[in-house]
């Protein structure tokens, strides 16, 4: 887990095919919250393509570190997410499809929500919480 | 108008193959949907949906008549479009799917009538998203300034925004802005 006071901030000399990042003043950390189903990893502040990196390599470190048999990103409390963050979601899920794991998202009622059912996807990955006052169909 | 996910050579070369899929298929008689699916066919065949490189994409057909026109839209996980009506301005929200990661995506054509002088509006997340010191521009905004924008030109509209946004975040641009306006005739 990564304390809120010793919070990283997104570099600019990201190892990763998508360092191709804005250096700006933007941060993002993560909680990481271990129990005997899996691994919730809770993200904070703002994910876009200036903390894209950043993001991918706290998300790689659970999977290679724990290997969870479930990992659940949450991302209902961030302050800001672009389509950065689907991104992240859909390359964990090939991750995890490809070792048989399971991925699954928590979104909140937010910004992260209101991404994810614009572009269409919140019926085609694992989504944990519904929105407030969602009457499930029968 | 469309938006691909990333920046730099990946995310160029996607935006190639879109544009110049779009283009072809157009030509062959498709409709709207079914040119957003060739797209979609192509970018899965150009990359792998493991790479996770997707785009939105707002689409459309557009007819002119001699009361105004109409467009029929599709919308690939895209931000609504908006319509201008006088000083009204109405949201036009179609279920979409993004591109170039599902082999079967949700794509919903709607038919927009536009009366003469009425405008339609086609814009990227670089507007909505802009950054001020008092937080983003967001589409309250954008709405209440289209709904000033009654009686003025599709150029003149599509500048006016571009001025807002620019201004809004002290010309510090973190994402690129594509806006497209489309007026009927008077």
């Amino acid at each position: 887990m990564t304390a809120p006071d010793d919070r990283p901030t997104a570099a600019p000399d990201v190892p990763e095919a998508d360092a191709d990042a804005d250096a700006e003043d933007t941060v993002l950390w993560a909680d990481r919250v271990t129990d005997s189903s899996g691994v919730v990893l809770v993200l904070h502040g703002e994910l876009d393509i200036s903390t894209f990196a950043l993001a991918r390599r706290e998300v790689a470190a659970v999977e290679r570190g724990d290997s969870p048999s479930v990992l659940v990103l949450d991302l209902s409390r961030l302050d800001f997410i672009d389509s950065t963050g689907i991104r992240l979601v859909l390359l964990a899920q090939a991750t995890a499809e490809a070792a048989g794991r399971r991925l699954a998202v928590r979104l909140g009622a937010g910004r992260a929500r209101r991404l994810f059912t614009t572009l269409g996807i919140v019926d085609r990955i694992d989504v944990l919480d519904t929105e407030p006052g969602h009457q499930p169909s029968s | 108008v469309g938006e691909v996910c990333g920046k730099g050579p990946e995310a160029a070369a996607l935006t190639a193959l879109i544009r110049h899929t779009v283009r072809a298929e157009v030509g062959h008689g498709l409709s709207p949907s079914q040119v957003l699916h060739r797209v979609n066919s192509a970018m899965l065949r150009d990359t792998s949906s493991a790479q996770a490189r997707f785009a939105t994409v707002a689409h459309g057909h557009l007819r002119v008549s001699s009361t105004g026109a109409v467009v029929r839209l599709v919308s690939a996980g895209h931000l609504p479009a908006l319509v201008l009506r006088a000083d009204r301005v109405e949201s036009v929200t179609t279920p979409g799917t993004l591109l170039g990661i599902y082999p079967d995506p949700e794509l919903v054509e709607v038919e927009v009538r536009l009366g003469p002088g009425e405008s339609l509006v086609l814009y990227t997340d670089g507007v909505t998203e802009a950054r001020g010191v008092h937080g983003f521009y967001g589409t309250e905004r954008l709405h209440t300034l289209l709904a000033s924008c009654a009686g003025r030109s599709a150029g003149t509209i599509a500048d006016e925004i571009i001025a807002d946004v620019t201004s809004f975040q002290r010309d510090r641009f973190r994402d690129d802005v594509a806006i497209l306006v489309v007026q009927a005739g008077t």
